[in-house]
């Protein structure tokens, strides 16, 4: 078929909301570039919502025979610029005016079109003025900032949807994870990593929010709409641990990661041990091995301890956070989740391969959240802790880098962002000592530790948290 | 009109009619294409005064002109269109591209109040694609003015530009190209 028919049918399929531009331009895969611009262009084409006044109609019905007048009689009422050219006032004010107002570009319409939302008859106005913004955008930093100020309205519409009782379907999924995904993929474009981390940054925080806010409107949603939201959540969820693994680590974004991979959700980890040896990209740290290990920054030395954050995706392990301390003889502590024996007997926890002592645990079921502690550097691991699947709340992980006990709040710098949390109802735990609770004013003495902050909600923009827990090392 | 016949057939009557200088038959054609024939010429003057003006004298000639009329089975309204459009750069001539604008927006009192930011960047965006699709030439503007803004189909288009419907679709993809290009470079 030729390209022009393939553009044609693309067209009509999309206005007839057939189909999406993504979905019509990956089915060429040869023209899928041109035919994204293209389409981008060809949905931002939208009549104007106007209308000739009922008098006009009228006045003009009544001059439609006036055939031998040499002009029409003119009917409109133009007010001001109806005066002669000539009029001094008017030249003047020609030369002064010789501005095009944008807003001529169909006032009414636009009005209505930005508060539209999915179902709305102006809601393609507003969807077409964004792809025109996207054709507009030539490099790949504000492509990505557009697409993921795009995926914030559609959040934004979800939530209002929710608040007019309208039912969430699928198609806001798919819309959502659309603008996600063409976000991540621009960013994998891009070389840029300061710009790139700038939006990782953004998108960390607008995702954590946007899980937040969800997470109290799911309640009150119309129950055929929960299965959609909850899948929207999750892709929030996903979208926030793409966004800090990939600000620690960009090679995560060469292969782009997409907010539907459930993958990512299994991947997370945490290892703390001695690190035993390197070689080339594998890790052995106190008998657990590591794989392809990708990290941004200095290698430890060999026989430091450390404490790695990271996740594993397509047997490759990013890591996240690191943590380097003088070697001591500790045992070796995983955490992460189980998803099932591999064919050499290890336990698969978040794509690592962890021998643990069968015989002095009771089996664990796939998806259980599993921490497991070893003796020191056997490899041999003890399940120590284990919660099956189930919800999970959200929570930030980050460096605590201010108190205030005036408006009982924390500061904690997340992917480069500092996130205020309202904490003063706030239970205080030491991460290692859970019966030991803290005062707000405590916290002071632990401004640049990391901290968890656990059960967030969101009222008035801000956001709280009622369970704190110091993570002091060890 | 009744409204159970079905419009082509009854525009066709009324066409025929109009030719044999009824004038019943050219109001009621004027009734139906009025909003289509006003909402063309908006786009192209973005002012309501002027819009008027053309889309007004637009039906004053078609009707002094209607025994040049030949049915190709394109829509009635894509002839008044054509008339419309011709009006219109002669509009342009005149003003000799000095664009005054004395709108008056009204605000529906019922629609939330919008986010100033928001409601400047979707103007902004709409007078940038409009500027782009006016600097289209000849047959390209006319195909991408026709199919998106006055929603004709293919097939209609290309009745009223006397081509063959492959011939607007190429037109259509190398105007989408043309403005493609203007936006990147603008």
């Amino acid at each position: 078929m030729k390209k022009e028919q393939i553009l044609a049918n693309c067209i009509e399929e999309i206005r007839g909301g057939k189909s999406t531009i993504e979905d019509c331009a990956k089915r060429y895969p040869q023209l899928e570039n041109e035919l994204h611009s293209l389409l981008e262009i060809a949905t931002s084409l939208q009549p104007e919502d106007v209308r000739p006044s009922v008098q006009f109609k009228e006045r003009a019905k009544m001059h439609l025979f006036d055939e031998d007048a040499p002009m029409p009689a003119k009917v409109s009422s133009r007010g001001f610029w109806a005066w002669p050219a000539t009029t001094p006032a008017r030249v003047l004010a020609s030369i002064g005016i010789a501005i095009v107002i944008f807003a001529a570009a169909g006032g009414s319409t636009v009005y209505a079109a930005q508060s539209s939302l999915p179902g709305d008859t102006l809601y393609t106005v507003k969807t077409g003025v964004e792809n025109l913004q996207l054709a507009m955008t030539s490099s790949p930093e504000d492509k990505a900032n557009l697409y993921l100020k795009f995926e914030q309205r559609r959040i934004d519409e979800v939530q209002q949807q929710v608040k007019l009782n309208r039912n969430i379907n699928a198609q806001a999924l798919v819309t959502v994870q659309q603008q996600f995904d063409n976000g991540l993929k621009a960013l994998s474009n891009s070389d840029n990593n300061q710009a790139n981390n700038s939006t990782l940054s953004k998108l960390s925080v607008s995702t954590l929010n946007q899980q937040v806010e969800l997470e109290q409107v799911i309640a009150s949603a119309p129950q055929a709409s929960q299965p959609a939201l909850q899948q929207i959540i999750d892709e929030t969820r996903r979208g926030n641990t793409i966004a800090q693994v990939a600000y620690a680590n960009n090679d995560f974004l060469k292969n782009p990661p997409s907010v539907t991979d459930k993958k990512l959700d299994a991947g997370q980890f945490n290892i703390e041990g001695t690190l035993l040896s390197i070689q080339g990209k594998t890790w052995d740290v106190g008998g657990t091995v590591i794989e392809n290990v990708h990290l941004n920054g200095k290698i430890p030395d060999v026989g430091s301890r450390v404490e790695l954050q990271g996740l594993v995706k397509d047997n490759n392990t990013y890591i996240s956070k690191i943590q380097v301390s003088a070697g001591t003889p500790e045992p070796t502590k995983v955490e992460g989740q189980f998803s099932g024996t591999n064919q050499n007997g290890t336990a698969n926890i978040s794509g690592i391969a962890v021998k643990i002592n069968n015989a002095s645990n009771p089996p664990l079921n796939p998806g259980d959240k599993v921490q497991l502690q070893s003796g020191v550097n056997d490899g041999n691991l003890d399940v120590t802790s284990r919660n099956s699947a189930g919800m999970q709340s959200t929570t930030i992980s980050g460096t605590l880098t201010a108190v205030d006990t005036d408006k009982g709040a924390i500061t904690v710098k997340v992917t480069g962002s500092q996130v205020i949390v309202i904490v003063y109802k706030a239970r205080i735990e030491n991460s290692s000592d859970s019966h030991r609770t803290y005062q707000l004013s405590d916290l002071k003495h632990y401004l640049g530790h990391d901290i968890r902050v656990e059960d967030l909600a969101r009222h008035d923009n801000h956001l709280y948290a009622s369970l704190l827990k110091i993570e002091t090392g060890h | 009109m009744d409204s159970s016949t079905p419009v082509n057939k009854s525009e066709d009557y009324l066409v025929q009619q109009a030719i044999k200088r009824d004038r019943a038959a050219f109001t009621a054609l004027y009734e139906i294409c009025v909003d289509q024939v006003y909402r063309h010429v908006y786009y192209k003057v973005s002012s309501h005064a002027d819009a008027e003006d053309i889309t007004q004298e637009a039906f004053v000639k078609a009707w002094k002109s209607i025994d040049k009329y030949k049915q190709t089975g394109a829509p009635f309204v894509t002839w008044v269109i054509t008339i419309a459009g011709n009006l219109v750069i002669d509009h342009y001539r005149k003003q000799k591209k000095v664009v005054i604008t004395d709108e008056v927006y009204e605000v529906d009192p019922n629609n939330q109040i919008p986010d100033p930011a928001q409601e400047a960047e979707i103007n902004y965006s709409k007078a940038i694609i409009k500027e782009a699709v006016l600097k289209l030439k000849g047959d390209k503007q006319k195909v991408i003015i026709m199919h998106f803004i006055d929603g004709l189909t293919y097939e209609e288009i290309a009745r009223a530009l006397n081509k063959k419907g492959g011939a607007i679709r190429v037109i259509q993809y190398r105007a989408l190209n043309e403005l493609k290009s203007f936006l990147k470079r603008d």
